[in-house]
């Protein structure tokens, strides 16, 4: 490989440095420069890969993720309602699967990859609260209606909460048998009603009588007002 | 498997009671999630304190020294819980009051 080669190839590197950063920084507000940085990051890395011819990606196990991500997006595509919608958001998800590449060649050494990830950060929560304050949230029509999605969820996570508590009750010793002192009847219930707990009990009268006072003007505020 | 032995087995056992404690629990919590108004949260509540009381009666009753603290414990459980349905029921009423509605989802103006 030639000087001049190796220089070449060197600002190609600067350059899809450059259009990532301006990828990122154009994230939340401009989406002609963002898409600019971005396919320019990719032409850069094409040419880079004309002029080395090195492949810099090992397999990772990545790619089957991203194919079957893509073999869905195709299905749900082929099988949507609207499929002209649908073509276009497949395109474009489509060209977005290459960032993580561009970002893996761009961060190629530590100090740049650092940086990448510092104006990420920035860019996302930026994007985050600017989704907060546009965010209109209307009620899409989804394909199970509310009631049976929110009764399967609620039984899923209320039979998930009972058998694992079972399985607690199940799997534990506890401590051994004390020796009691008496049996339980209603005649110890009382008497430690009366005695040992008389203030708790006392307590307790105290704390229906508030409540009744407290629920009484809760429910007598804005009666006047109505009538 | 473990589950249906533990009740076939072991009727007058500790964990046959603890277990139903844990099933009034889900049930309740399941209730809780479910549904929409606000009655049938406060039911739902109550299964909650139902299946606590069964786990404080349980233990008291087949581990510790003196079973009447557990049998007071609960007794004092269901005191409050009746402070509480008639506070949640006065609620309800100025609920209604403003909302014509007792539906959960409707409180909108509480959401954060």
């Amino acid at each position: 490989m030639t000087e001049d080669k190796i220089q070449i190839i060197k600002w190609v590197d600067g350059l899809i440095y450059f259009f990532t950063i301006l990828f990122l920084i154009s994230l939340t507000n401009s989406i002609f420069v963002n898409q600019c940085g971005y396919y320019l990051a990719l032409f850069a890395i094409i040419y880079r890969y004309y002029l080395t011819r090195e492949q810099p990606f090992g397999k990772t196990g990545m790619e089957y993720a991203f194919l079957f991500y893509m073999a869905a997006e195709i299905l749900s595509t082929i099988f949507s309602l609207e499929p002209g919608h649908s073509f276009h958001n497949l395109l474009k998800r489509f060209f977005l699967i290459p960032i993580v590449y561009t970002f893996i060649i761009s961060a190629r050494d530590f100090e740049r990859a650092k940086k990448i990830f510092l104006i990420y950060i920035g860019a996302v929560c930026v994007t985050i609260m600017f989704a907060l304050m546009l965010a209109n949230p209307t009620d899409e029509p989804s394909m199970l209606p509310r009631n049976v999605l929110i009764g399967l969820s609620s039984f899923l996570v209320a039979g998930m909460l009972a058998v694992g508590l079972i399985m607690v009750v199940a799997k534990t010793h506890w401590m051994p048998k004390a020796v009691q002192l008496n049996a339980g009847t209603v005649e110890d219930l009382g008497r430690a009603l009366l005695t040992r707990f008389g203030y708790a009990f006392e307590l307790i009268s105290v704390v229906l009588l508030l409540a009744i006072l407290g629920a009484l003007v809760v429910a007598r505020t804005g009666r006047r007002a109505q009538s | 498997m473990n589950i249906i032995n533990l009740l076939a087995h072991a009727p007058g056992s500790l964990d046959a009671y603890l277990a139903i404690g844990a099933l009034l629990f889900a049930i309740g919590f399941f209730g809780f999630l479910r549904h929409r108004t606000l009655v049938g949260m406060l039911v739902s509540g109550e299964l909650i304190l139902a299946g606590a009381s069964l786990n404080f009666m349980a233990f008291a009753h087949f581990r510790a020294a003196d079973p009447v603290v557990g049998q007071a414990f609960t007794l004092f459980i269901m005191g409050i819980a009746a402070a509480e349905a008639a506070i949640v029921l006065s609620i309800m009423i100025a609920v209604y009051r403003n909302y014509h509605s007792i539906d959960a989802r409707d409180l909108k103006e509480m959401e954060g």
